[in-house]
């Protein structure tokens, strides 16, 4: 479970960097982000509350994919490239993709990012790739997977070490980076940990819940400075 | 269908009704002027003029020929490039992104499905109902619905992003033991296209054996060899035709049903989904009529072309583009009452992105399409086919057919690549402005399409001469009462007949 | 099985055919030895009583049949050979398996109907007599002489009644 605390998000984007730096997310380049074709596997969306000078607002929306519950992707690709892992995570299965997109179009929240280019990593930027994660080619879909690489990892020192997963040990890319500490990742089944209690907030709420995908990020409404 | 000629009149005459004398004299003598049955002579008159015209169209190439043939084919090596650099750069080279993720491809798959979707349905439905005019006009409305399928069903795979894996969608056992997932839509897409192209491709195949036939005992040569394999040993001995028959049967019946559920399912691509705009319980039959509509438009412009270019203006007549007139005047008035049931509900509903992709279309950036939609879907069919004047004119009706087709392909347009554009995320709305290799491809299946055709027309008989032929004949069997009148009325036994 | 002897001729159209038939029919000849060959389709009462039966609606049948097996098999089989779960729907049996059902269905059947009928046409065990001028519109009569039949008498019995007896052009598979 993903808890993202809208009061705390400064909009700083760093998460944006992290998550491209941790995954190896090629970088689209400006003229493909200004098409529409920027990579972000997680996009910190800006809402604005107010406009008007001196009082100008924003809410900032990091937004990774939701890892739905009832995923909408999932069904509709034909290859079943879009899969329920049993942990609960929606995975993309980049070798079976053969590029429809229609998991893209079914998502409500617009997380999904295509290739549509053979990703370049240009000098130096080979050199930090994550030897943890795959390059992937052109015409295949990709998205956010909670650094999976990391829950594995962690998983498997836990196991190694004959000891049960401790809260807080398992930490994605994004919420590592977060200066303010706004996005927070744990076992949310387990009613102790941190992500269990901050999601028992009054503020507490899920994007487009009315849509019954049941995602396991919580975001923490952003109360309103004047009115408490 | 012709088994009407075997259907009735087992014993020939009733015994309690008048002889066919006796009813000529009674209807002279009520001063009602009575056309004697054709002579077998003029029949065979009627039978080596239509040969004549049909088989000679077939064999003489002509220099216009040549050039239309250079540069159809000239336009589809273009769109091949395109499609081959589009392989070579990557699916980027088009002006997909996000979250505009369908673009000219998929408006032209589910355009070119539509488009053929009308030549079998029509053909069938006209076949059903023993419809007597359809007999010239059914073997070109069967080609529009093949050449339309090999063309529409290209465009998912040149749509993909990684279009030299597109056989992982076909259900065959593989080393992966992975089956494709038969809860997508875009399966239940691959095995409607599968079955239609199949069913429709025989249904053209089937009363073509006869006049491959004929077109084997007329020709010299690999033509010769080519034509005998095709035509299956065809002799015309009665057990042959009986089979022909009975299969038309199975097949007309069948093929109804099959033509509405690829259109359903086309629209289930959409409908299926979460998408403003796409989710939607009209959508299936609101696409089957968008079809059959912009199908039955597609026949009309074919039907126009065909008879001035290979001069069978005899056999493909005014009257033929008359009726198909009247027909598309109907169907224009049913697409736009789905289309407003569609409209009105969304606007009705309030929902803030329902109304902003509304705004998109009527006051956005979309007007002009939207608006050249409704009035050439809507306006120009409503005000001009209701006039006879106008449905026999030819100039007038291939404007008319083809425009609506433009409309069509708008419509469809508005459809699968505006609604995206607008979702709940109003940070992730979006825009489309498609890349040349998508204006290439598509404009080389529009020349395919024509291509086809033409190779056709050189290669098989634009006209099921046969089925003329037993046309021709049908109202002297109903006289001599060998075949029964279709009638339940009771009548003067049969004056008129079938023509 | 020794190949079968031919009567071949002629006739003068549909009058022709009516008038040869009675008088086959005369000489003691089954409607079932006798061939017509035209370019139209001729009904029935021309042809003296109805055709002999086809298989088609069997190959029909079985086609719906298969089509129908492979579409449960698909929709719903595959799911337990490889189970993958996705988007929270159950594996067993959901509304979309009636759609591919539905167009299995329907593809067993138009595949198994064309199967019969080129099985049924193409299929035949020996060649047959053919003239290339029955596509112009000339009608024959094909009699396969039965062995309790005089070769000799079927011709009388033809050209007895208006037919003109000739050699076959060609014969066809």
């Amino acid at each position: 479970m993903l808890v993202v605390d809208l009061n705390l998000c400064t909009g700083c984007q760093a998460c944006v960097a992290a998550c491209f730096a941790e995954n190896n997310i090629g970088v689209a380049g400006e003229d493909q982000v200004a098409m529409g074709r920027g990579r972000h596997w997680i996009k910190v969306e800006r809402y604005w509350r107010s406009t008007e000078y001196p009082d100008v607002r924003a809410v900032y929306l990091p937004l990774p994919c939701q890892q739905c519950g009832n995923a909408p992707c999932e069904p509709v690709c034909p290859v079943f490239a879009s899969v329920h892992s049993k942990d609960g995570l929606n995975s993309q299965v980049y070798n079976r993709c053969i590029g429809t997109r229609y998991c893209a179009q079914n998502c409500p929240y617009k997380v999904r990012v295509f290739n549509y280019f053979a990703p370049r990593f240009d000098p130096p930027l080979e050199q930090q790739l994550n030897p943890d994660v795959t390059v992937r080619s052109v015409g295949i879909m990709e998205k956010c997977t909670f650094c999976v690489q990391r829950i594995r990892r962690a998983r498997e020192e836990a196991k190694v070490e004959g000891r049960e997963l401790v809260d807080g040990e398992i930490v994605p890319a994004c919420a590592q980076t977060c200066p303010p500490g706004a996005i927070v990742f744990g076992d949310g089944e387990d009613p102790r940990s941190q992500v269990a209690r901050l999601a028992r907030s009054e503020r507490g709420f899920r994007l487009f819940e009315s849509l019954n995908t049941k995602p396991p990020v919580v975001y923490l409404k952003k109360g309103d400075t004047k009115n408490g | 269908m012709a088994d009407d000629a075997r259907s009735g009149a087992r014993g020939g005459h009733d015994p309690g009704s008048p002889s066919p004398e006796e009813t000529a004299r009674r209807l002279e003598a009520a001063g009602v002027r009575t056309t004697p049955a054709a002579t077998e002579a003029e029949l065979a008159r009627l039978d080596r003029a239509l040969d004549d015209q049909v088989f000679r169209s077939m064999s003489a190439i002509s220099l216009r020929f040549v050039l239309v043939v250079l540069f159809l084919g000239g336009v589809v090596t273009l769109g091949a490039f395109a499609f081959g650099w589009q392989i070579y750069r990557g699916i980027g080279v088009t002006g997909l992104n996000r979250p505009v993720f369908w673009g000219f491809y998929i408006t032209s798959f589910v355009f070119w499905i539509g488009i053929s979707h009308s030549g079998t349905l029509v053909s069938a439905i006209l076949r059903v109902l023993k419809v007597e005019w359809r007999r010239p006009l059914t073997r070109a409305a069967e080609a529009m619905t093949v050449f339309a399928l090999m063309i529409g069903g290209l465009f998912p795979i040149i749509h993909l992003g990684r279009n030299w894996r597109f056989y992982w969608m076909i259900p065959i056992p593989n080393d992966r033991g992975l089956w494709p997932n038969f809860r997508s839509a875009l399966m239940w897409d691959l095995l409607a296209i599968l079955t239609y192209i199949t069913a429709s491709s025989l249904f053209l195949y089937f009363p073509l054996v006869p006049d491959l036939a004929a077109a084997r005992d007329r020709s010299r040569g690999i033509r010769h060899k080519v034509y005998a394999v095709l035509s299956l040993g065809w002799r015309g001995t009665q057990q042959q035709w009986h089979r022909l028959h009975l299969g038309m049967r199975i097949f007309t019946v069948i093929v109804i049903p099959i033509a509405v559920s690829v259109h359903s399912i086309v629209s289930w691509d959409f409908g299926m989904t979460l998408v403003e705009g796409w989710r939607s319980t009209i959508f299936a039959p609101y696409f089957v009529i968008g079809a059959i509509y912009s199908g039955v438009a597609a026949l009309i412009s074919v039907l126009i072309v065909l008879r001035k270019a290979t001069h069978l203006e005899d056999y493909l007549t005014v009257r033929h583009i008359d009726r198909m007139g009247k027909v598309l005047l109907a169907v224009a008035v049913i697409w736009f009452y789905f289309f407003w049931s569609g409209y009105l509900t969304d606007w009705y509903g309030g929902n803030a992105v329902a109304r902003a992709l509304q705004d998109l279309h009527t006051v956005g950036a979309m007007a002009p399409l939207f608006w050249a939609m409704i009035v050439v879907n809507m306006a120009v069919p409503f005000l001009f086919l209701w006039w006879r004047r106008v449905r026999t004119n030819m100039a007038a009706m291939l404007a008319i057919s083809l425009l609506v087709n433009v409309g069509m392909w708008i419509e469809r347009f508005l459809i699968v690549v505006t609604s995206p554009m607008r979702n709940s995320l109003s940070f992730d709305w979006g825009g489309y402005r498609p890349g040349w290799p998508e204006i290439a491809i598509v404009s080389a299946t529009f020349a395919a399409f024509a291509l086809l055709y033409v190779i056709f027309s050189k290669l098989l008989p634009l006209i099921s001469t046969w089925e003329v032929k037993e046309g021709w004949r049908i109202d002297r069997w109903q006289r001599e009462g060998v075949v029964e009148l279709e009638t339940d009325v009771p009548t003067l036994s049969e004056p008129g007949g079938a023509r | 099985m020794s190949d079968p002897t031919f009567v071949t001729a002629r006739v003068a159209g549909e009058r022709g055919v009516a008038d040869a038939l009675q008088g086959l029919r005369q000489a003691g000849l089954s409607r079932e030895s006798i061939e017509i060959l035209s370019n139209v389709p001729l009904p029935e009462p021309v042809l003296g009583g109805p055709m002999k039966s086809t298989k088609l609606p069997v190959w029909t049948g079985a086609g719906l049949l298969i089509g129908l097996g492979l579409g449960v098999f698909f929709s719903i089989g595959t799911l337990f050979l490889y189970p993958v779960l996705v988007g929270g729907q159950p594996i067993r049996f959901a509304p979309p398996n009636l759609v591919i059902v539905y167009e299995l269905t329907m593809f067993g059947i138009i595949v198994s109907t064309v199967s019969g009928f080129i099985s049924e046409t193409r299929l035949r065990p020996a060649a047959r007599p053919y003239w290339r001028d029955v596509s112009l519109g000339a009608v024959y009569v094909v009699v396969e002489v039965p062995p309790d039949l005089v070769e000799a008498r079927v011709r009388r019995a033809l050209e007895e009644h208006g037919a003109e007896v000739v050699e076959a052009e060609e014969v066809l598979p």
